[in-house]
């Protein structure tokens, strides 16, 4: 059994599917050097000339094949213009370009065939990066990815594909990219375990969102196990558990099936009851989605709006950036699911942990403090300009939407986006996200000039303890009631409230029983939470009185280390309202 | 020989999608096409070739056809780049 950090609850049990990037060999080019032992070891061998152009060959005809069943894949779930697109990466693979370079290479310069794939890829990749549109110099990166998967089909023989995991199967990844996980086909994953990340990684959001259970920061997971193995993992405890017999699979596939039907109670109880406290004083809960079908189920549960849309989970989707005609449909379809409560666009949020493939983003020491955000959006206006449009657009059309800024850290940011959405004759809310150091120290003046203010806390807190979410040897330091965080919160809210603006929470905090009940004593007016604690949130909101608020709240900036105790002593105990009777 | 000099009007110029749109009719014919822009000639089957041009809306172009059909491919390859222009 290994143990990592529960994720996303829930258990599951299926067979392994281990999704990553197979590294390899690449060898030399030139005349194999004689082994001085004569066992060859593990350097990767030239063959003859005929045989590496036969490898070739026989990789262009796999890869051939891999790109169909993604065209039709792309097809059916995306559309029709995406799978046009990956129908030209297909005329590529199989066009006299890449053939008439790789055999040359191979008959002139004795490469191995998988040595002159990737560098025919890479000087292409170069040219295509001194074009003069942005749109060109981005097919750099998909002139790579051809090269990667044709030299993977070369040595291979095969090409892992994402789409293509059976039924009930254990997603199993080093780091499960959100680009990766938007290629999967999400009804067939029964659970997922990764190595890297945390509670907060994006992996993990998306799994609690659509209620796959879960675990991340298993040390050492992907060398111990094999693919197709039986695997449980378990969301709750945070473990997985290699030796499976047949008899746990049949008790733990009734217990998956329990799983559904509480869900389904959940999901009834939390539409017929109001977000509220005790005393009858309403609470508004939204909640974060990563698109439109998140939005209808999120509304289905009775949450009031959207407080956080990422929109770079709807950007994943495309293979470039979506036209403002795109956009304007993908927000459209979430305010309709939503209306007429209100939905808050994050403007595109790309880069540290969410890079966005063909945003081309360049490798930075620290992407944490690097170019993520509204930076990136700075630095290429024409994204920031579509994007806004699209918004506005909306707007337009009588929908309820607003912009909201992420990484904001000072006013030229905000007035940024304020000049072009004027410029573009458009009337809509901007708020920005505070989750900077910075933008709390200076939250009067932020303040004055948004529409409203959202605490994103995951990234606030990270930067406030200098604690890296995503690193399982420190995630024990990252503590979302540390008197800083605490103190910060109380600032925004007090600050915003004295401009009288409307004060949310988007951050993971707001998920948690005993940190929403903080966030509501700190005074917060909104609370956006994760689509699956919508239920969670309300029957313990229901629970606790006013008074029993105001208490929190000293306790809370009383400057001591065990505030949380302090906030988890009003969490109501089981049983849940929908498990009575 | 069918030589023509046009404006590429097309919306999004001749990005993947319609390059490869632009390949595919090429084959469809006999006839031999080339496609400069600037002083750089290229074949118009060879997709990537073509795809390092980079041309976008608004490059001037210039197409070539020499072959038993090139009446046809020409008329063809306009109204790709131009459509909407009279058939």
């Amino acid at each position: 059994m290994m143990q990592g950090i529960p994720s996303s609850p829930g258990i599951g049990v299926g067979r392994v599917f281990i999704l990553h990037e197979r590294e390899v060999p690449l060898g030399r080019t030139g005349p194999n050097p004689p082994a001085p032992d004569g066992s060859g070891g593990q350097v990767h061998l030239r063959r003859s000339t005929e045989s590496e152009l036969e490898r070739f060959q026989r990789g262009v005809k796999v890869t051939g094949s891999y790109y169909q069943s993604l065209i039709e894949r792309v097809r059916r779930n995306i559309g029709a213009e995406e799978a046009e697109i990956f129908e030209g990466h297909l005329e590529i693979i199989t066009g006299d370009d890449i053939a008439e370079a790789v055999e040359e290479a191979i008959m002139t310069r004795e490469a191995i065939a998988e040595r002159a794939v990737v560098d025919f890829a890479e000087e292409t990749a170069r040219d295509f990066e001194q074009l003069e549109s942005e749109y060109f110099r981005q097919r750099a990166g998909d002139i790579r990815d051809i090269g990667r998967r044709l030299a993977e089909a070369i040595y291979f023989g095969s090409i892992t594909d994402p789409g293509a995991l059976p039924e009930g199967s254990i997603v199993i990844a080093e780091e499960l990219t959100p680009s990766a996980t938007a290629r999967l086909e999400i009804r067939n994953v029964a659970a997922i375990a990764t190595e890297k990340g945390g509670r907060t990684s994006h992996a993990a959001i998306l799994a609690r969102s659509l209620s796959i259970p879960c675990v991340t920061g298993v040390e050492g997971l992907v060398s111990a196990v094999r693919s197709n193995q039986l695997l449980v993992v378990d969301g709750d405890s945070g473990t997985v558990e290699t030796e499976v017999r047949q008899e746990d699979v049949q008790e733990i596939t009734q217990r998956m099936r329990r799983n559904r039907e509480d869900l389904q109670r959940r999901a009834e109880w939390s539409r017929r009851n109001p977000a509220e406290l005790a005393d009858g004083t309403p609470v508004h809960l939204a909640a974060n989605v990563g698109g439109g079908e998140e939005a209808e189920l999120a509304a289905s549960l009775g949450a009031r709006g959207v407080g956080l849309l990422r929109s770079e989970f709807l950007f994943m989707r495309y293979s470039d950036f979506p036209t403002v005609d795109q956009q304007a449909g993908d927000y459209r379809q979430a305010c309709i699911a939503m209306a007429p409560e209100r939905v808050i666009v994050r403007l595109l949020d790309c880069g540290a942990d969410k890079p966005l493939p063909y945003a081309r983003q360049t490798a930075e020491d620290n992407p944490f403090l690097g170019e993520r955000g509204i930076r990136y959006l700075m630095a290429r206006e024409e994204q920031l300009r579509n994007q806004l449009r699209a918004i506005a657009r909306v707007a337009a059309e009588g929908h309820a939407i607003a912009a909201m800024i992420p990484m904001v850290i000072s006013l030229e940011e905000i007035q940024r986006v304020r000049d072009i959405l004027q410029e573009e004759g458009a009337a809509v809310p901007v708020g920005i996200m505070v989750e900077t150091p910075s933008s709390v120290l200076t939250i009067e003046a932020l303040a004055a000039h948004s529409d409203f203010v959202s605490i994103g806390t995951n990234d606030l807190v990270q930067y406030l303890l200098a604690v890296d979410r995503g690193n399982p040897r420190v995630a024990g330091l990252y503590r979302e009631f540390h008197p800083a965080v605490m103190t910060a919160i109380d600032q925004v809210v007090q600050a915003s409230h004295a401009r009288g603006i409307h004060v949310g929470v988007c951050g993971d905090m707001a998920s948690h029983r005993d940190s929403a009940l903080a966030l509501l004593a700190l005074g917060v007016d909104e609370l956006s939470v994760s689509v699956s604690a919508v239920p969670d949130i309300k029957a313990t909101l229901r629970r606790v009185a006013p008074e029993q608020l105001r208490d929190l709240r000293t306790a809370l900036l009383s400057g001591t280390m065990d505030a949380r105790d302090a906030a988890a002593a009003l969490v109501p105990e089981n049983p849940m309202p929908w498990e009575v009777g | 020989m069918r030589e023509t000099t046009l404006e590429v009007l097309n919306e999004e110029g001749l990005h993947t999608r319609p390059a490869n749109e632009f390949v595919k009719t090429v084959k469809q014919f006999e006839s031999t096409v080339t496609l400069q822009k600037g002083d750089t000639d290229v074949p118009g089957k060879s997709l990537l070739k073509i795809m390092k041009l980079g041309i976008v809306t608004g490059d001037t172009i210039t197409l070539r056809c020499d072959g038993p059909d090139e009446d046809a491919a020409m008329d063809a390859l306009v109204r790709l780049v131009q459509p909407g222009s009279p058939e």
